[in-house]
């Protein structure tokens, strides 16, 4: 048994058994009704008998002469000429049928045998059965047992729960087995985080993920190794290979969608399984629906994922398991990095847009269009204009132009094979009193950009202390420290380069990137008066002088003591204390263009007299935070601190009512403190020294004026700081009761507070509560039977979660500056929001009635949910009077209601005739979101494309135009009443309320999801293979932008425009010769309907091929296990909806996941 | 037993220690108002009650015009909306998307509600708070001034229990948004600024002239009662303001030329003035203001053919500085060319506030009116020095000439900021000689476009003069909120 986080119910339930196997029998009569035997059965040892009235109509009266014969064999000699069997469940002894199957006693033979878990623990009550025999016996407390009436050479079925069962051949020797754990849906227990509720009385929709799964996804973040395992687990991969988690479903709106995680029975503050070892866990239950989760209270409505992590469990024994493994990406394809057109359709969409004057503002060759930088085939086109190059030199030019490909050179300058490393070595070791687990991971990672790597160690120490025979205490500590560098180029800044920009010239120098300013025009002014001499830019040479850090350090402590109050009743206190501080700096050195293009435009120029003045940022390089959306940050600090005191009673009363009950109180903070420092200038990294701007940072009180003439400010004069303080108290309560193996009922009760939620206690403390009831058919007559039934329970649960949404508050809440407001000079404050009176929890109410069943002898496993999450009180954006203050504010005012259907099922069979074992588990998920109520009619079309929430429409639904084709040159959409609408006007899309015109297309997250985990196995080898699919869900194609040539930046073209040179009838053509909108018409081109497609697929995620030391190979060379390993992962896809065969959740322009190859090893000492 | 005895007891412990002095900590600093410096932030926050996004002002009057070529050739370089207030549709204006007018200064008198809300609340010192408070009031009393303007009739006897506004005096979303008279929105208007007079500063502060002063709201009155026909009075708080020595006329031979723009196709260099590229934290220090005020319009000031007409081309500096030939819209120039009017910040802010010019003109308006007409000039011809070139004093013959010549001079200086409000209070007062017709020679225009071989000509009557409301306010309101009759 592997259950960790439950010791105390799992040593409860052994003492239990061992007990039972220890009473005995006194007891002489002749010729006595079986009947007779029961009160002394039961007055002796306790144990009841169950039976049929049918099944003792054929009983012969019994002679018996038994002193201290052991229940068992006292039973088993009594029965011996019966037409009964018996079976011992807990403390109950069950009748059954024996089937009429004579063995001849000639052949009759006894077979003894040992049984262990996968560590070589005893495995005690495990069932041994003889293949189409009705022999059974189960193991003791040691793991052994005795099989009699067995016939020679028998096939033994041994089985377990939560284990693969195990066919054996016997031949006269005895039988040492070791057991493997089975696949997910078999799991055994139903861990909340504040308890371990077996399997047989949880009431709730849960999945566990168990090791024996997991260790065959070596990862460097949790969260990918969960992909697909999980009925109704929604996941959105992330660049590094991580995923976004979303269970059944969006229940908010703008409070958190992230499923809570819990490790060890604690909320982690980073819920993205960062700080995570992936090689302690032992094993992770994602709680799903209201009984399972609402425990949680305020923070469950979106599914708990609780995170057990290993610890020492053998005694006496000292146990190490190391494990490597090497990734090696494939290397970037630029062609899904990138949307950029080829250089030949490139030149070629300069020409055609020069030739007919498609221009946002026109190059005219004045001072004013200094910072508006030209490509290289526009500044032979102007050039020609003006007069400086012949014709011939411009068409020679532009000619070679469009033929040169930079992305060679990208490859090879910028980009690398990505690469990770993974060590990792834990220990485990204990005795009577004392148990540990320590375990180190080093990484090390490369990413697919040269300059981007990090380097990552986690330690982790967990010790328990058994200090008396009532008390036990634990001590665990986690710690992290991660250091990465970030320099490398971006997506956006290879997309800033044409594709006919180089990065050296043949000669090995830098080659001319432009950038910003327009060297025409930086000719007519005296450039080496600035401060810098050389304007020009170079993406490589900007790679190479830069260095962006950042440098987190996590620490994680958990305590607790556990007391033993009385028979059922312990008493525990945990306490938790997390820190995550991360560092960032950002150091430009001053051969970056960012330092020398600032500092130059930063001076004083008079374009009359062609002086420059003062130069307001010194020279050096610049030291600054990192930006974070749109923030500055140079330091972020996550400290949270939990304390928890909780009762648990767990007894048995009678034999046939059990009950689990748990009270507690948990109080915890969250604080967090952010810190941007000024920035550094005139900074030298060698020298540890900077200047301050000697004419100050601009602003009202200083006013200064860039290059150009325009007011301007620098950036980074104060530190800017950020605090926030979350505070929780909560008392939660949760019982059990189950009787006679058959019927459990489930209730638990929450009630959060904390200091953002309104202090209206009625508010304030509104409670969150759930009730579940199972049913365990197996052990109704009528269904145990029925042998190919090995078990059939029914789940029904109701309740209540919450969810936290921080933005609002009860009162008005203002956003103060942290520094002197340029325009000011004071400091100013805005309206932050206007308020939410009555701001309460999110509730969501959850229906979840469930299925689970194993046939066959465990062949055939699975379980069917069906939901329904009705969230109410969610808050939205509601519509308002403008006169009241705002048009719209949140209120808890909005309901979603998630609807949906996960089907798990798991098979496990040995392929006839072959040595193959084959098992496999399929898991669907099927959702359907819709926000049923929130009042906003007020939605302008942009913010409905941009995906604002609408009433009746899923979360993320997608909204399109409809063509109606070019008009005079300008194509139109279908606008308000059916009439065409122009394109060259945005007030369509600006400050039209779109719902009316615009097509509902669909939701972008997919309804429907699959997951499909094979599993092969041939002797020492294993293939693993997993698929996952996502359907029904659509997403926007990528299209030509219509850019104008001058005016707007530096023109990019993208691949698109072969589409529309093709003279693609579904979107707009070219414009007509002059057009002066044309820059508008990237307000509409991109979502025209005919762009939408369905974004189902079906793709290859992994490809395990496991080779497994055969154990006496492994014990010669004195290892207990050794396994290697090689992997392929994102193999591509199987299927996809869409014409272009685009993985939809990673459209060109992405930095995706590439296809990598892992070889690894794991060794077991 | 004595480490159960412990445990025991912690857990009695916690569980009986206060929750809610635990929870009263706030969770966020600076977010909860608490202090009167917070407060003073938010009114020191000028660009949240400076600027105005006044769409009638900049298209409705008869300073703004658009040639039936000119839209003909560059129907795309006018936007729809602005169309609707060109022509001064009543249902067209109604249904647009929003109004951000409307919405802005129900926006303004929110936040002002809301620091007097919590004026005697806070801590911090008095003075400070007692500053903070006249500001609130004052903030208020402008908007509804605005808002009277624009969506109510305009003054006079006869309107006076015609509807006014909805007068939200509270931050709670629960009052009552019925329209009050306009009356009563008036004396609520007058109550306001009489509680601000009672603690602000006498003199405008040179650095934060978006803070209410004694001088500012001698500047306000002096339109106020310039609007409601009281001249004696209009004349005595217009001398009041200008004794101001803080707040000064702008010499606008001191201007500087600013950065030049050039164009090709066809080719063209703009020379702009300094104020072009003025910002915030430049313009918010216009040394001409009593009180910041900005309207703000990121469309195209197309001036029309009587504005341009009005002025003195060689010797006027604002047209030298502000009109630019051949502007056109932002990025590229039109055909036929036109002229772009511009005054800050690539023409998006243009000054509303009470500066000294405007109070010169309040003074010089009131004194033409009751018949003075050499006070009149003496005080116009005080901003004409300031003004123009070669600059020779006015003179006047007699009552009508001298209204004349103020009102003409008025146009020339506050052209497109004022204009909405002088059409309105032309069209009421006693005075006839004063009415302006607004007339647009355009084309046929409905719910889904123009029609550019129909021409139409549209004219602006009395009803029109009240911008109507939002039809979305209207039944967000849950028709608490009435449209105006038309």
């Amino acid at each position: 048994m592997k259950l960790t986080a439950s010791f105390f119910l799992t040593a409860a339930f052994m003492s239990a058994q061992a007990m039972g196997y220890s009473q005995s029998i006194s007891f002489s009569a002749n010729n006595v009704p079986l009947q007779r035997l029961f009160p002394v059965i039961k007055q002796q040892t306790g144990y009841v008998v169950f039976y049929n009235q049918e099944l003792l109509a054929d009983v012969k009266p019994v002679t018996v002469h038994a002193q201290n014969q052991p229940l068992a064999e006292f039973l088993a000699n009594v029965l011996k000429d019966q037409p009964l069997n018996f079976r011992i469940d807990g403390k109950d002894i069950i009748f059954s049928r024996k089937p009429m199957v004579l063995i001849p006693e000639a052949i009759a033979a006894i077979i003894k045998g040992k049984v262990t878990d996968e560590n070589g623990n005893p495995l005690p009550g495990a069932t041994i059965r003889v293949k189409g025999g009705n022999a059974t016996a189960s193991t003791d407390g040691n793991g052994e047992f005795t099989l009699k009436n067995a016939p020679a050479n028998a096939t033994i079925i041994i089985s377990y729960i939560g284990y693969k069962p195990l066919e054996i051949t016997t031949d006269g020797t005895s039988v040492n087995v070791r057991m493997e754990p089975a696949a997910a849906a078999l799991a055994q227990v139903m861990v909340t985080g504040y308890q371990s509720i077996s399997r047989e009385r949880a009431t709730g929709a849960f999945s566990t993920v168990s090791n024996d799964v997991l260790s065959r996804r070596p990862t460097s973040n949790l969260s990918s190794a969960l992909q697909g395992l999980v009925a109704g687990m929604q996941t959105k991969e992330n660049e590094d290979g991580s995923m976004d988690l979303l269970i059944r479903g969006n229940t908010s709106l703008y409070g958190d969608r992230r499923p809570l995680v819990v490790v060890d029975g604690f909320p982690v503050s980073t819920s993205n399984f960062s700080d995570i070892n992936p090689n302690d866990v032992e094993s992770v239950t994602v709680l799903k629906d209201a009984a399972a989760a609402s425990i949680w209270g305020a923070r469950s409505a979106n599914g708990v994922i609780v995170i057990t992590t290993k610890k020492s469990k053998s005694a006496g024994k000292l146990q190490v398991d190391a494990s490597a493994f090497t990734r090696i990406s494939r290397m970037a394809d630029l062609d899904q990095l990138m949307t950029q057109a080829s250089s030949a359709d490139f030149v070629a969409y300069e020409k055609l847009a020069y030739k007919n004057n498609w221009v946002f503002s026109p190059y005219a060759g004045g001072f004013s269009d200094i910072i508006n930088s030209l490509t290289l085939a526009q500044e032979l086109i102007y050039g020609n204009r003006d007069g400086l190059i012949s014709e011939q030199a411009m068409n020679a030019g532009l000619d070679s132009l469009s033929k040169i490909n930079n992305r060679g050179q990208l490859r090879d300058l910028l980009m690398q094979r990505a690469v990770l490393n993974q060590y990792n070595v834990s220990i485990r070791s204990g005795g009577e009193r004392s148990k540990t687990y320590a375990s180190i991971m080093y990484e090390n990672n490369k990413g697919n950009f040269q300059k981007n790597s990090y380097d990552r160690y986690i330690l982790n120490l967990q010790n328990d202390f058994r200090l008396a025979k009532f008390a036990e205490f634990t001590i665990g500590a986690n710690l992290q420290y991660r250091k990465a560098e970030t320099s490398g180029a971006t997506v956006s800044e290879l997309e800033g380069l044409s594709p006919y920009e180089t990065l050296l010239n043949p000669d090995g120098s830098y080659s001319v990137n432009l950038n910003t300013f327009n060297r025409e025009q930086l000719k007519h002014i005296p450039s080496a008066k600035f401060p810098y001499s050389n304007w020009s830019y170079n993406l490589l040479q900007d790679v190479r002088g830069r260095r962006l850090t950042n440098e987190s350090l996590n620490a994680r402590i958990q305590a607790g003591l556990k007391l033993r109050l009385m028979k059922g009743l312990t008493f525990d206190s945990r306490v938790q204390y997390e820190r995550n501080r991360i560092d960032y700096a950002d150091y430009h050195d001053e051969s970056t263009f960012y330092v020398r293009s600032l500092v130059n435009r930063m001076t004083e120029y008079n374009t009359n007299t062609g002086a420059t003045g003062k130069s307001y940022i010194p020279k050096g390089g610049i030291l600054k935070p990192h930006r974070i959306g749109d923030k500055d940050v140079s330091r972020s600090d996550v400290e949270s601190f939990l304390l928890r005191n909780q009762f648990n009673f767990d007894r048995s009363f009678r034999r046939r009512h059990a009950v689990s009950a748990i009270a507690g109180m948990e109080i915890s903070q969250y604080t967090t403190n952010t810190l941007a420092s000024p920035y550094a200038y005139g900074y030298s990294a060698d020298k540890l020294q900077a200047t301050v701007p000697p004419y100050g940072y601009g602003g009202s009180l200083s006013p200064i004026t860039d290059f150009t003439g325009y007011p301007t400010t620098i950036a980074g004069a104060n530190p800017v700081f950020g605090w926030q303080k979350d505070k929780y108290v909560s008392f939660y309560s949760n019982a059990s009761y189950t009787y006679n193996y058959r019927y459990s009922i489930s209730g638990s009760i929450r009630s959060d507070a904390s200091n953002f939620i309104t202090d209206n206690p009625r508010l304030r403390w509104s409670p969150l509560w759930s009730l579940g009831a199972k049913w365990n058919l197996k052990e109704e007559d009528f269904v145990n039977r029925h042998k190919n039934i090995d078990r059939l329970e029914l789940r029904l649960t109701y309740g209540k979660n919450g969810n936290v949404e921080r933005s609002t508050s009860t009162q008005a809440l203002l956003n103060v500056g942290s520094s002197l407001n340029t325009s000011t000079g004071t400091i100013t404050a805005s309206v932050a929001n206007n308020g939410n009176p009555g701001l309460r929890w999110e509730k969501t109410t959850t229906t979840n009635l469930g299925i689970d069943y194993a046939f066959f002898g465990n062949k055939l496993f699975g379980s069917v949910d069906v939901y329904n999450k009705v969230g109410d009180g969610i808050i939205g954006n509601i519509a308002l009077p403008a006169a009241t203050g705002t048009t719209l504010q949140k209120f808890n005012n909005a309901g979603i209601t998630n609807r949906g259907i996960e089907v798990s099922l798991g098979a496990n069979v040995q392929i006839p005739h072959t040595p193959v074992r084959y098992s496999t588990t399929v898991t669907y998920a099927y959702n359907r979101n819709r926000i049923n109520s929130l009042y906003n009619p007020l939605l302008y079309t942009y913010q409905i494309l941009d995906g604002a929430f609408v009433e009746g429409r899923p979360v993320n639904s997608l909204y399109s135009f409809s063509y109606a084709g070019m008009i005079n040159g300008v194509p139109h959409v279908v606008g308000p009443k059916g009439a065409p609408f122009s394109f060259n006007d945005v007030s369509l899309y600006n400050t039209a309320l779109g719902l009316p015109f615009l097509n509902y297309e669909g939701t972008t997250t997919p309804p429907h999801t699959l997951g499909w985990v094979n599993t092969f196995q041939v002797k020492n080898f294993t293939l693993t293979a997993i698929f996952t699919g996502k359907m029904g869900g659509v997403f926007r194609n990528q299209t030509f932008y219509y850019p104008t040539m001058v005016g707007s930046g530096k023109l990019s073209v993208n691949r698109w425009v072969k589409d529309v040179m093709n003279g693609d009838p579904n979107i707009p053509g070219f414009a007509r010769p002059n057009e002066p909108k044309l820059y508008l018409w990237d307000r509409y081109a991109p979502f025209l309907s005919s762009l939408v497609e369905s974004s189902s697929y079906i793709e290859c995620k992994e490809l395990t091929l496991e080779y497994a030391l055969s154990r006496k190979v492994a014990n010669a060379i004195h290892l207990a296990n050794a396994k290697a390993f090689i992997q392929s992962r994102d193999l591509g896809l199987i299927w996809a909806a869409n014409k272009n065969r685009y993985n939809p959740d990673w459209l060109p322009g992405t930095n995706r996941p590439l296809q990598t190859y892992t070889i690894g090893v794991n060794l077991q000492f | 037993m004595k480490m159960k005895k412990t445990a025991w007891i912690m857990a009695a412990a916690i569980a009986l220690a206060g929750c809610k002095k635990y929870l009263a900590e706030e969770p966020n600093k600076q977010v909860s108002i608490k202090t009167v410096s917070q407060l003073e932030a938010l009114v020191d926050n000028a660009p949240l009650f400076a600027y105005e996004t006044n769409q009638t002002a900049s298209f409705s009057t008869d300073d703004y015009e658009i040639s039936r070529d000119l839209y003909r050739l560059n129907p795309g370089a006018f936007s729809f909306n602005s169309l609707q207030y060109y022509i001064n549709s009543v249902d067209g204006v109604a249904s647009l998307a929003s109004d951000d007018l409307w919405n802005g200064e129900y926006k303004k008198i929110f936040t002002a509600n809301l620091v007097l809300d919590n004026i005697d609340k806070v801590t911090g010192d008095d003075a400070t708070r007692a500053r903070v408070k006249a500001d609130a009031h004052f903030i208020r009393a402008m908007s509804y001034w605005t808002l009277a303007n624009y969506y109510c009739a305009p003054y006079a006897e006869a309107n006076l229990q015609s509807l006014g506004l909805p007068l939200k005096k509270t931050i709670e979303y629960t009052e009552s948004l019925q329209r009050a008279t306009l009356k009563e929105t008036y004396d609520f208007i007058l109550a306001d600024i009489a509680e601000a007079e009672n603690v602000a500063y006498d003199e405008v502060d040179p650095r934060r002239a978006w803070r209410v002063s004694k001088k500012a709201i001698a500047a306000f009155r002096s339109r106020y009662f310039l609007f409601t026909g009281d001249y004696p009075k209009a004349v005595q708080q217009a001398d009041l303001a200008l004794q101001s020595s803080v707040v000064q006329l702008v010499d606008f031979k001191t201007i500087k030329p600013g950065v030049s723009r050039n164009y090709s196709n066809p080719a063209a260099t703009l020379q702009y003035s300094e104020l072009f590229t003025w910002s915030a934290q430049n313009f918010l220090y216009w040394k001409e203001m009593y009180y910041s005020r900005y309207t703000y319009n990121r469309s195209w000031y197309a001036p029309s053919a009587s504005l341009i007409n009005s002025y003195d081309a060689a010797n006027d500096l604002r047209y030298k500085l502000l009109f630019i030939p051949n502007g056109g819209r932002e990025f590229s120039i039109v055909t036929p060319a036109t002229t772009r009017y511009t005054f800050f910040n690539t023409g998006y802010y243009a000054p509303a506030g009470f500066t000294r010019a405007e109070v010169l003109l309040n003074k010089a308006e009131a004194l033409a009116r009751q018949g003075n007409a050499g006070g009149a000039m003496d005080a116009v011809n005080i901003l004409r020095a300031s003004r123009l070139v070669n600059y020779t004093p006015l003179t006047a013959n007699g009552k009508d000439d001298a209204i004349k010549q103020v009102l003409a001079e008025r146009r020339r200086e506050l052209p497109f900021t004022m204009r909405w409000y002088d059409i309105r209070r032309f069209s009421v007062n006693e005075y006839t000689g004063d009415e302006i017709s607004v007339v647009r020679d355009f084309y046929n225009m409905t719910a889904t476009g123009i029609d550019v071989n129909t021409p139409k000509t549209y004219t602006l009557d009395a009803k029109r003069m009240l911008v109507p409301i939002n039809t979305v306010e209207i039944n967000s309101s849950n028709g608490q909120i009435l449209q105006n009759p038309y």
